[in-house]
């Protein structure tokens, strides 16, 4: 069956959340974080907790492309508010995050604020929400809707979310004690980071994608393991709760 | 005779005498969900200027559209963008020329500088900018060793608060609000500042407050003055009572960015103007924005 890149990219980041984890979404296409939290609630983590900022374990007719949206959490078990949302995070009570970012460079540093000089930046991102989970949670998701050389930099202009900082050790010496990033996922291949290195290394090509479709749009060289496996398409019963059950409005086919 | 309780309903027009040049302002709600959106356009209208604004955490169209109309001097706030709709055209552009300070904030950081506003303490502590470049950059946030335990950790300075704007599904004569969806940070900043300025969708009875109070998120003493105001949030949503206007914040965004892009100098200034200038009260601007026909259309069952 044919499925789309955010389909792909829905499938994989499910795929690694574990059942009992906690966590909610962010992000700019909202819609592919909280596909893939619902995804693996209904496969392999039953008891996956939704902390989403208006309500907890929302019961969903169909996901939307925002973060707030009340058609999310008319059916849920708590409301939320960001008191809950500080005290939760601060303490170190959530497992993970997801966020797009405007760049990303080889440790997994993420910028959403400035390209350019701070004082005088060519451009002036939104900023975030909520880069506390790349600091206090135990691990955080990268998914970037494009994969080109604008996202991907050697260096971050600013540091809105902290990934490995300067490299190895750089967490432990900024006085941070939780892993960081743990995949990036792209329209064209899956990342993880190097254990030695802590730089970002190609996990796998989606179907269809060559390694110079990945790494010539990268502004850096990525680590490259000795095979290269394509990622594991979505199955016909994730596509089935996919198109069914979770996106029935098809919003992850635009 | 018992002596009558004072109700604290008022207008719009009202409530924005109490906003004066150079203040700060609390903005409640998150990104298009419950932003005080009536409010924010009555400030626009009688051209309060040089404001500072507390936003959210995370805000789109009441601080795009300050800053569009030239009324701001500074920001705080952890996002300000229209999500999947794309950036906030007028910050984004006033930020580039210089013409705002915006203070670059997480969603912690905002939260925290709400919450020691409201303790009336002079900070909070964070831990969660660590390794990043947000105290790089923000005046607002310190390191420090604290008096227990080994670890430092970073302070936020209070909030400068004068006055709060929150808009809520229902409220009372007495200023008790209720919100029907999440309250996001909206209890926090009512305590913060001594103003507090909250448009409701509609009025219920005190005696129904009574029978309810688990339902009041800000109790009417914290509260200065309620506006009620159907749709006073759109474009944006009021969580159970109405979606956001997805079709609006398109075309302010596509506005916007013909003003970010100096295509067409009069677009914005063509937005203010009919939703704003021209409309002498909000249900007329309700009426340019559709009308019934339009917002009936935003109603999502529950």
């Amino acid at each position: 069956m044919d499925y789309s890149p955010y389909e792909q990219m829905v499938v994989v980041l499910a795929r690694d959340l574990g059942d009992w984890e906690r966590g909610h979404v962010g992000g700019v296409r909202a819609e592919i974080p909280w596909a893939a939290c619902l995804l693996a609630q209904k496969m392999q983590a039953p008891n996956l907790q939704i902390m989403a900022p208006p309500g907890m374990q929302p019961q969903v007719s169909a996901i939307v492309h925002d973060v707030g949206d009340y058609r999310l959490t008319r059916r849920c078990e708590a409301l939320r508010n960001f008191g809950d949302i500080f005290r939760d995070s601060e303490r170190g009570g959530l497992d993970w995050f997801f966020y797009s970012g405007l760049q990303i460079d080889k440790y997994g540093n993420f910028n959403l604020h400035f390209v350019g000089d701070w004082e005088k930046p060519t451009l002036r991102g939104p900023g975030l929400v909520f880069a506390a989970a790349t600091t206090t949670g135990k691990h955080f998701y990268l998914y970037p809707i494009h994969h080109d050389k604008r996202v991907f930099v050697e260096k971050v202009d600013f540091i809105s979310g902290a990934g490995h900082l300067d490299g190895p050790g750089g967490r432990e010496r900024a006085g941070i004690t939780t892993e960081g990033p743990r995949l990036c996922v792209t329209p064209r291949c899956v990342f993880d980071f190097d254990p030695e290195s802590k730089v970002m290394r190609v996990k796998s090509l989606h179907r269809g994608i060559t390694l110079d479709e990945v790494v010539g749009n990268m502004g850096f060289s990525p680590v490259l393991p000795g095979k290269l496996p394509t990622t594991e398409p979505p199955t016909t019963e994730e596509l089935r709760l996919l198109r069914e059950e979770i996106d029935p409005n098809s919003i992850l086919r635009p | 005779m018992a002596v009558a309780r004072t109700s604290k309903v008022g207008t719009l027009e009202a409530a924005a005498e109490l906003i004066k040049d150079g203040m700060g302002i609390a903005i409640g709600g998150m990104l298009a969900q419950n932003a005080p959106c009536a409010m924010v356009r009555q400030i626009v209208k009688k051209g309060v200027k040089d404001l500072s604004t507390f936003a959210a955490p995370p805000v789109g169209y009441p601080v795009d559209l300050l800053v569009g109309a030239g009324l701001v001097k500074k920001t705080h706030h952890a996002y300000c963008g229209f999500e999947y709709l794309g950036f906030a055209p007028n910050f984004r552009k006033a930020v580039e020329q210089g013409e705002v300070d915006a203070v670059v904030c997480d969603e912690a950081i905002v939260a925290g500088g709400f919450m020691a506003a409201a303790e009336g303490m002079p900070y909070h502590p964070l831990r969660s900018p660590k390794g990043t470049d947000y105290i790089n950059i923000n005046p607002l946030l310190k390191e420090y060793t604290p008096p227990w335990g080994e670890e430092k950790l970073v302070a936020v300075k209070a909030f400068d608060i004068d006055v709060a704007l929150i808009h809520a599904q229902e409220a009372d004569e007495y200023g008790n609000i209720r919100f029907l969806g999440s309250y996001w940070l909206d209890p926090t900043m009512a305590r913060a500042t001594d103003t507090v300025i909250v448009t409701v969708d509609r009025l219920v009875s005190n005696s129904r407050v009574l029978s309810e109070p688990y339902l009041t998120a800000i109790p009417g003493v914290f509260v200065t003055m309620v506006v009620e105001l159907p749709y006073g949030a759109h474009p944006c949503a009021s969580h159970m009572i109405h979606m956001q206007d997805e079709d609006h914040l398109i075309e302010y965004v596509r506005l916007g960015r013909q003003n970010l892009k100096n295509e067409d100098p009069e677009a914005f200034p063509g937005y203010l103007k009919k939703h704003i200038y021209e409309p002498e009260t909000h249900l007329d601007y309700l009426e340019v924005v559709g009308g019934l026909k339009r917002l009936s259309q935003l109603t999502v069952p529950v």
